[in-house]
């Protein structure tokens, strides 16, 4: 039963999502080392996109301070991506795990380690090919909100989602 | 009985009289020594201008230490005009200077020699023998620096840590695609030269005891992996790994044959040790929790690291085969990048406690905690190769924060900035140079 | 006894080719002894110049004569480890492989075979910004204190109260002849000179009951003389204000450094004076020493010396009617506490 909502939920984010293609994109994506420059993102109009999958499905979950479990959001964003890959068959992902830049360096790029690889464990929990994912940690070497408080450490503890259709 | 009493403290009487008074005394100047170094005599007309340059680094070097003060050249009631002249050690005394540094330089072709003598004055006596150091006019600086070794060890009784070298991460950039070059330099941030060319992340370079070799992280293949760089020819190796692992926080063993490091595999992080003429690896830690910053005590049979394992980053110490931790750490908030010293006892740390971050030092058993700094993050830090100062990283806050490269003294004194050309962070202090 | 000897730690960071002492220039005063240490190899830096070589400095030059019948420590290492750089300039390129053993400072050892100290403070450590008063003596006393039995705070010394005291005073013929000992005990090592054979000899505890026995006694001894009126004033003790003079004289001029390993060495130094109060510096020396290695003993005995002498020179201001009291005096330092 509960799983069912979930489901349907997640749909409808999707769906919602898919519906306001002009919609600024909640998550700021500046910083991305790894990120795939626009002009390989398709159109954010194709559901098959890069663009579509970042703007639409959401390529990123957070996770509170020195926790690497998801919450209710972040399961939701991830069920969406399991939709988007299963969909689109060709496409990997490297899961980039991050921290805020209140810890030290080594631990936080553990801790990086490990909330890139809670979203890995539930992705692949839903089916998706654990072939099909590579995690990596980059603790707090590359945030994405530079200021030093809350609101910009909340944005950097973060798990993200690089589709590409190459090999790796 | 009253009558054996009275005769015996007649004669203890007459005893304690001839006993010597005693007083104790617990209380003294913690003051920089003062000391004098009349400028070096150059030998030759060539050779002035050297010799007002060896001087004037050896005094930064003193001075820098915290431990020394100059005694004003404008005081002196005698001078020094040949290397060889007799010392009027009254005239020192009268100004209170309690070394004396006298040193003559000649320079002939790209040839360089100097000379040093160390006086005590008020036991109007040499401290030690003179010393010559012969080497060429570029290799002025780490001469200068090897007679400021000389001096501190002489009046410190300690070794000194002049003349020595730091690696770190010199930065440049925004802080959310900051560029990070391996770099190095001498202690006092002269000579500095970068290893890589910053079109990838590298993180917390460590020197091999000997200081010829630097082990670093590195993301040149996308995720972090360990490398080797040979400092004189900068040539590179990766350490063997796992494909789908990350590998990190790598130091040398004292004896520089293996290297003991973090390996993440599947969201945990545990401590690994790697024989570098074999490639083959054993795990020391097995535990669900992030164990990593890894480093071997000076003779090698123990590791000190940090681990979540008990809900928050705290210290532990475990036998280098791995095994046994026992945890060290006990105070309230996170422990985390402990440093043996080369001196053995104690380990450096970095501390975050309500919301600030601090330097400190405690005994290997986790007693005696003391905190050196605070500052809105301080991290790293890295010993000086005579364990006596300590140099770390301090990051400032905001869109706009950089990092420095900084250094205080044990006892807490002397903190201050580290000259470099960019930003720095990560720094590692070599050994002292040979 | 030079210091020069015992800069351990020194012997690992000089390579050297050759060695040579002897006067370089004129020494028409005094030949001054030195040692060349190369930071290249000596042919290097002979090739490198043989050409433009100024005549007088190869004359000089001439004049350097091996070292080896100088049987100096600090230079017999250098020997000891006599090898070759070739480096030039900054870069530290080594000729040869160098053995990747762990250079450690000698002390370690001895630091490492101390038995662990139990802290009562490893519950909760005490972590205060170093910048006040930073504590390492503190902690450095308790490293050497021979922690001889496993009880945590053991090392806080019992407070002793009047009424032991007077138990003291009044004991039996027994208790006082314990008493006579230790004085004795006190004496004899004053007699023998120098440096004590083995070095952790001072337990805290002891020594305390030492000055507090010997305190009494001499209430005592006074009680005795001023009741039984045989002395004169000469052999009054000094006052409170009148040593604490002296020790507030001697305090200005001892240098410490916080940081150092000679915090951890607690030494006690005879010194005689004359009636002036000027100290006579041949007299000076190591009553009792402890803590710390052997550099850092060198060094806190130079600096306490540096104290006496240099607060002394013109003569400590002491009572010239209680000369007897003070012509011999023993100053403790004790950076530990």
């Amino acid at each position: 039963m509960t799983k069912f909502s979930l489901y349907l939920c997640a749909i409808l984010i999707i769906f919602l999502g898919g519906c306001s293609q002009n919609a600024s994109t909640p998550f700021s994506t500046n910083g991305m080392l790894n990120s795939s420059s626009s002009k390989f993102e398709g159109n954010v109009s194709n559901p098959s996109s890069i663009a579509f999958f970042k703007n639409n499905v959401g390529d990123r979950v957070l996770f509170s301070i020195d926790q690497s479990d998801l919450d209710q959001s972040g399961k939701d964003i991830l069920l969406g991506q399991v939709k988007w890959l299963q969909a689109n068959v060709d496409y990997k992902i490297i899961i980039e795990g991050h921290a805020d830049e209140r810890g030290t360096r080594e631990y936080n790029l553990a801790l990086g380690a490990r909330r890139a690889n809670s979203a890995r464990e539930f992705l692949v929990s839903r089916g998706i090919e654990s072939s099909r994912i590579q995690t990596v940690s980059f603790g707090k070497e590359r945030p994405v909100e530079l200021c030093s408080n809350e609101n910009c450490y909340s944005e950097n503890r973060r798990a993200v989602s690089v589709v590409s259709n190459l090999n790796f | 009985m009253k009558t054996f009493l009275v005769i015996f403290f007649i004669s203890l009487s007459t005893f304690v009289q001839s006993a010597p008074l005693r007083i104790t005394i617990t209380e003294g100047v913690i003051e920089p020594l003062p000391y004098a170094a009349p400028t070096f005599i150059g030998e030759t007309g060539a050779s002035n201008e050297l010799a007002n340059k060896i001087t004037e680094l050896v005094k930064n070097d003193l001075l820098g230490s915290g431990l020394f003060r100059e005694v004003p050249k404008s005081s002196y009631i005698s001078g020094i005009d040949k290397f060889n002249s007799p010392i009027q050690y009254s005239d020192w005394k009268a100004i209170k200077v309690q070394a004396l540094l006298t040193g003559s330089v000649l320079v002939s072709g790209e040839k360089l020699s100097v000379k040093f003598r160390l006086f005590d004055v008020f036991s109007n006596n040499e401290l030690g023998k003179g010393l010559q150091f012969n080497s060429t006019k570029q290799g002025w600086r780490r001469v200068a620096h090897k007679v400021a070794d000389e001096v501190y060890s002489r009046i410190t009784g300690e070794q000194g840590y002049f003349d020595s070298r730091v690696v770190y991460v010199a930065e440049t950039g925004k802080k959310g695609s900051r560029k990070k070059r391996l770099a190095i330099m001498d202690f006092d941030g002269a000579n500095s030269k970068h290893l890589t060319d910053g079109s990838y992340i590298v993180l917390a370079p460590r020197f091999s005891p000997t200081g010829e070799r630097v082990l670093y992280t590195s993301y040149e293949t996308g995720t972090p992996q360990i490398y080797v760089i040979n400092v004189a020819t900068s040539k590179r190796t990766v350490l063997k790994n796992r494909k789908g692992t990350m590998s990190f926080a790598p130091r040398f063993s004292p004896d520089g044959q293996s290297v003991v490091y973090s390996l993440e595999q599947g969201g945990n992080t545990d401590i690994y040790v790697m024989n570098l003429r074999n490639s083959s690896s054993a795990r020391l830690t097995s535990a669900p929790s992030i164990e990593t910053a890894p480093s071997f005590s000076p003779d090698g049979s123990e590791i000190v690291f940090e681990s979540d394992r008990s809900g928050t980053q705290q210290l532990y110490v475990m036998s280098s085969l791995g095994g046994g931790a026992k945890r060290i750490s006990s105070g309230d908030g996170r422990y985390g990048t402990p440093v043996w010293s080369p001196r053995g006892d104690r380990i450096a740390f970095t501390k975050q406690s309500r919301g600030r971050f601090h330097i400190g030092v405690m005994r290997v058993d986790g007693s005696k905690e003391r905190l050196l700094t605070a500052s809105f993050l301080d991290e790293g830090p890295t010993w000086s190769p005579n364990g006596r100062v300590i140099m770390f990283t301090r990051e400032t806050q905001g869109e706009t924060g950089v990092s420095a490269l900084y250094s205080v003294d044990v006892s807490g004194r002397n903190l201050k900035k580290v000259k470099t050309r960019d930003g720095g962070s990560d720094p590692s202090w070599s050994p002292l140079g040979k | 006894m030079q210091f020069g000897h015992y800069i351990s730690g020194f012997a690992h960071l000089v390579l050297l080719t050759g060695l040579f002492i002897g006067p370089v220039f004129q020494n028409d005063i005094e030949p001054v002894d030195y040692s060349t240490v190369s930071l290249i190899s000596e042919q290097d830096f002979i090739d490198l110049t043989a050409s433009n070589i100024s005549p007088s400095v190869s004359e000089d030059a001439s004049k350097f004569i091996p070292m080896n019948e100088n049987n100096d420590k600090l230079n017999f290492k250098f020997n000891e480890e006599s090898k070759v750089l070739k480096s030039e300039g900054p870069e530290v390129v080594l000729d040869e492989p160098i053995e990747p053993e762990i250079k450690k400072p000698e002390m370690e050892l001895a630091l490492k075979q101390r038995p662990p100290e139990i802290s009562k403070e490893l519950k909760s450590p005490v972590s205060e910004i170093a910048n006040k008063i930073p504590d390492v003596q503190n902690e450095s006393t308790k490293l050497n204190k021979p922690s001889k039995t496993s009880k945590p705070n053991k090392m806080t010394q019992p407070e002793i109260n009047l009424s032991q005291e007077l138990e003291i005073a009044k004991g039996s013929v027994d208790d006082l002849a314990v008493v006579k000992d230790n004085i004795k005990a006190s004496t004899d090592i004053i007699v023998s000179s120098l440096r004590p054979k083995s070095r952790p000899r001072y337990i805290s505890k002891p020594n305390f009951e030492i000055k507090s026995e010997s305190k009494v006694i001499e209430s005592v001894v006074s009680d005795a003389i001023q009741s039984s009126s045989a002395q004169n004033s000469l052999s009054k003790p000094l006052t409170e204000t009148e040593t604490g003079n002296l020790q507030t004289a001697i305090q200005t001029c001892w240098f410490r450094d916080p940081g150092s390993l000679a915090e951890d060495v607690k030494l006690t130094i005879f010194m005689s004076l004359d009636r002036n109060g000027r100290v006579n510096p041949n007299s000076i020396k190591v009553v009792e020493i402890s803590g710390g290695d052997e550099g850092a003993q060198e060094v806190a005995f130079r600096r306490a010396k540096i104290a006496i002498i240099s607060c002394g020179k013109n003569g400590y201001k002491l009572p010239p009617n209680k000369y007897e009291r003070w012509r011999e005096i023993e100053v403790v330092f004790d950076p530990t506490n």
